[in-house]
């Protein structure tokens, strides 16, 4: 007898625990129907978010075109283009080539040509004198001179009145 | 009784069927629209720094519509060649000069290179677009007879004229004096070649692809003031240090 009933208060027991074990299954069944929803929910919400702000860009994007964008952006081009520019022409200045032509020409030599090809970096002159030596010691002038670089000495001649034309190039 | 037993399993099985089936992907495409909308807020946040430096530079130019004359002048849209003649014949005569020949060439080769301009828009790929900025040019050159100094006097005063310019040859020739002529025999031929620029203004695509409004600065006006500076001041002609003052003398 107390064998029976010792077996009908655990099979009781064993019950109770799987109806409890049961109950809390079907809550979490439902936290996770709730907590689907909930994803459910912010998914719509993030959808309208980002819909918003494809809208807010729509309407914001009507600006970036325009001649108000056209405007500035040609100023800048031009700002800019024109700051190469005077950086390029601070480098090269037609007075400091005349006179530095001035300052080492001498006294016997009368230049007949001076030619500065600023694209090419590079002078060329041809000058006139009654003496080889002031046409030497005038390409030797230039040959010094720290401005000038790769002196290429030309065409000498000699006319009959005594008039040496003599020409070279030299690079900067 | 049974049925009772298979409530759990059944709700267990059904759980797991909805977290992996369902939750997962909801939540895999969450993390996917935050992230799409964490980047749609960086272009939206450009975009609006973009139409508010829009609004910021216009009304900036506004103020300083001299300078952005000046560097419509220097920079005009067309060829407008007949500024330079202008120019050159005006600087000419104010140096006792005489105009003997005008020539102009039609250029389509751009000196001014995407390098040149800067690091800004060499190094932002944004600027792709702004980096083909190079304006276009065509070649002048002129012919002008008279005395040295005039001639010193004329180039550096027609160096200064206020447009784009490289300037790419000058000469002085001593002419041989020819029997009978009136031209004196101090008078020199001088050549001038110079390269001019022009920029056509072409409509901006976007202004998203403009570097420059990404950074909310304002112009620097600043190489203009130069610019009308360098264009304003004629040097007087300085003695010359030593040798002769005329070497075609």
């Amino acid at each position: 007898m107390e064998e029976t009933n010792f077996a009908s208060a655990s099979d009781s027991s064993r019950k109770q625990s799987s109806i409890g074990a049961s109950m809390i299954m079907v809550v979490i069944f439902f936290l996770v129907l709730a907590s689907w929803g909930g994803m459910k929910w912010y998914i719509k919400k993030l959808d309208n978010t980002f819909a918003q702000g494809q809208d807010h860009f729509y309407d914001v994007s009507k600006s970036f075109q325009g001649a108000s964008v056209n405007r500035i952006d040609a100023f800048e081009k031009r700002l800019q283009l024109s700051q190469v520019q005077m950086k390029s022409a601070e480098e090269i200045n037609s007075e400091n080539f005349l006179k530095k032509l001035e300052s080492i020409t001498l006294p016997g030599v009368q230049i007949k040509k001076y030619e500065v090809n600023i694209e090419k970096r590079m002078v060329a002159i041809t000058g006139l004198t009654n003496s080889f030596r002031y046409t030497a010691e005038q390409i030797a002038k230039f040959r010094m001179d720290p401005f000038f670089k790769g002196v290429t000495v030309g065409d000498f001649a000699k006319s009959e009145a005594g008039i040496i034309t003599f020409s070279f190039t030299a690079t900067f | 009784m049974r049925l009772k037993l298979l409530i759990f399993p059944f709700f267990a099985l059904l759980s797991l069927v909805i977290i992996i089936g369902f939750m997962k992907p909801d939540f895999d495409s969450i993390l996917e629209k935050k992230s799409a909308i964490a980047n749609q807020q960086t272009v939206v946040d450009s975009a609006d720094i973009i139409v508010k430096q829009v609004a910021t530079l216009n009304s900036d130019l506004d103020l300083h519509s001299k300078a952005e004359n000046i560097l419509l002048t220097y920079l005009p849209r067309t060829l407008e060649q007949d500024s330079i003649i202008d120019a050159f014949n005006f600087t000419a005569s104010q140096t006792g000069l005489v105009v003997s020949d005008i020539v102009f060439t039609k250029e389509t080769v751009n000196t001014v290179s995407a390098d040149d301009l800067g690091d800004t828009l060499a190094t932002d790929p944004s600027s792709l677009d702004t980096q083909k900025v190079a304006p276009q040019t065509f070649i002048f050159t002129g012919t002008m007879t008279g005395p040295y100094e005039g001639m010193k006097t004329f180039f550096d005063r027609f160096t200064r004229i206020n447009r784009f310019q490289n300037i790419i040859l000058f000469s002085l020739e001593k002419g041989d004096a020819a029997p009978g002529s009136t031209v004196s025999s101090d008078s020199l031929k001088g050549t001038i070649t110079v390269q001019y620029g022009y920029l056509k203004d072409k409509p901006v695509s976007s202004a998203l692809n403009l570097a420059f409004l990404q950074k909310s600065e304002p112009f620097d006006f600043s190489p203009i003031d130069t610019l009308e500076t360098r264009m304003a001041e004629i040097a007087p002609l300085g003695d010359a240090p030593s040798g002769k003052p005329n070497p075609f003398q």
